[in-house]
């Protein structure tokens, strides 16, 4: 932080520098005032600033939500016997939403950044992430891994192999079970 | 009930601007991303209505409260959100209730039934909440 003040002091010098200029005859009085002015505003600034770098892990709690009210509220009925739905737990849900998304872009931004340095966020980034956190299991289906055809023409391949040479092994059991399910 | 699948997408301009605002400046989002985690915020929306409902269930709540969805979201290992969650709560019903005061105090004046009334209904559905 302290190169980023110095950098802003200097540049609001500057400022202040090409205004003094073109105002020289309105006195020096007038000018420190200014000089002030703009420097406390720079100080704002400045605090400002480090208020939205914290925002990342402290957050201000507001009852404010960006994400549609309507819309969470059409996806939570979508969901089986869900009964009343409150105000209350409509805002929570949203606000809980919101939280998601940006919890699922930074971890896989930061997880990203580690292996290679690289300053966008991409797909296969989330399914690495989806892939190895516990939590998100629930998303193995929605945000799936990619991969090549020829790959997936080799798993098809190697899975066809395979059910074969177990068919071959115990054709037996095969056939008994297809005449179990009929 | 749902008509069409795309009733369940999230706008894609806000999810943009989340996305913007959890990630450092200067960094890009490419389209592809962009989609999935509006997709997965879907989907995480059911996943925690329809697990809080179970929850509520089990305990013979027809309608889930917001403990449910913090208690829920402990269980599924997303206590991080907890905290902050509780303060956004916290917040969001103090505003409630000072709308139900100004509120009230304006119908006392203007003697408007209705609205006293239906306030009074989402009022008490937040005391039941709590």
């Amino acid at each position: 932080m302290p190169s980023a003040q110095t950098l802003l002091d200097n540049n609001l010098l500057f400022v202040v520098d090409s205004f003094g200029c073109s105002k020289q005859n309105t006195g020096a009085l007038a000018f420190t005032a200014k000089n002030e002015a703009v420097k406390k505003a720079g100080n704002l600034f400045i605090a400002n600033m480090v208020d939205s770098s914290k925002t990342h892990e402290q957050r201000k709690p507001s009852a404010d939500t960006f994400l549609p009210l309507s819309r969470v509220r059409t996806i939570m009925k979508s969901s089986m016997d869900t009964g009343l739905i409150t105000n209350e737990v409509l805002f929570l849900m949203t606000k809980c939403t919101e939280l998601f998304v940006q919890h699922l872009a930074r971890e896989a931004y930061t997880a990203s950044s580690a292996i290679q340095k690289s300053d966008t966020l991409k797909y296969e980034h989330l399914s690495q992430l989806v892939n190895k956190s516990k939590n998100l299991e629930f998303l193995l289906q929605i945000v799936p891994e990619k991969i090549r055809v020829h790959e997936f023409q080799e798993m098809l391949r190697l899975n066809r192999s395979n059910a074969n040479a177990s068919d071959d092994d115990d054709d037996e059991t095969g056939t008994e079970s297809e005449s179990e399910d009929e | 009930m749902v008509e069409r699948i795309e009733d369940l997408n999230l706008p894609n301009a806000v999810i943009a601007r989340l996305i913007k605002e959890a990630l450092p400046e200067g960094s890009n989002v490419s389209k592809e991303a962009r989609a999935a985690i509006a997709k997965a915020a879907s989907v995480f929306a059911i996943f925690i209505t329809s697990s809080s409902t179970a929850l509520a269930h089990k305990q013979n709540h027809r309608t889930i409260t917001a403990k449910d969805i913090l208690q829920t979201l402990n269980e599924l290992d997303f206590e991080s959100f907890v905290p902050s969650l509780t303060q956004d709560l916290e917040v969001y019903r103090k505003m409630v209730r000072d709308k139900k005061e100004s509120k009230a105090k304006k119908d006392s004046s203007a003697g408007d039934a209705i609205a006293s009334s239906s306030s009074a209904a989402t009022a008490a559905e937040n005391e039941d909440a709590n």
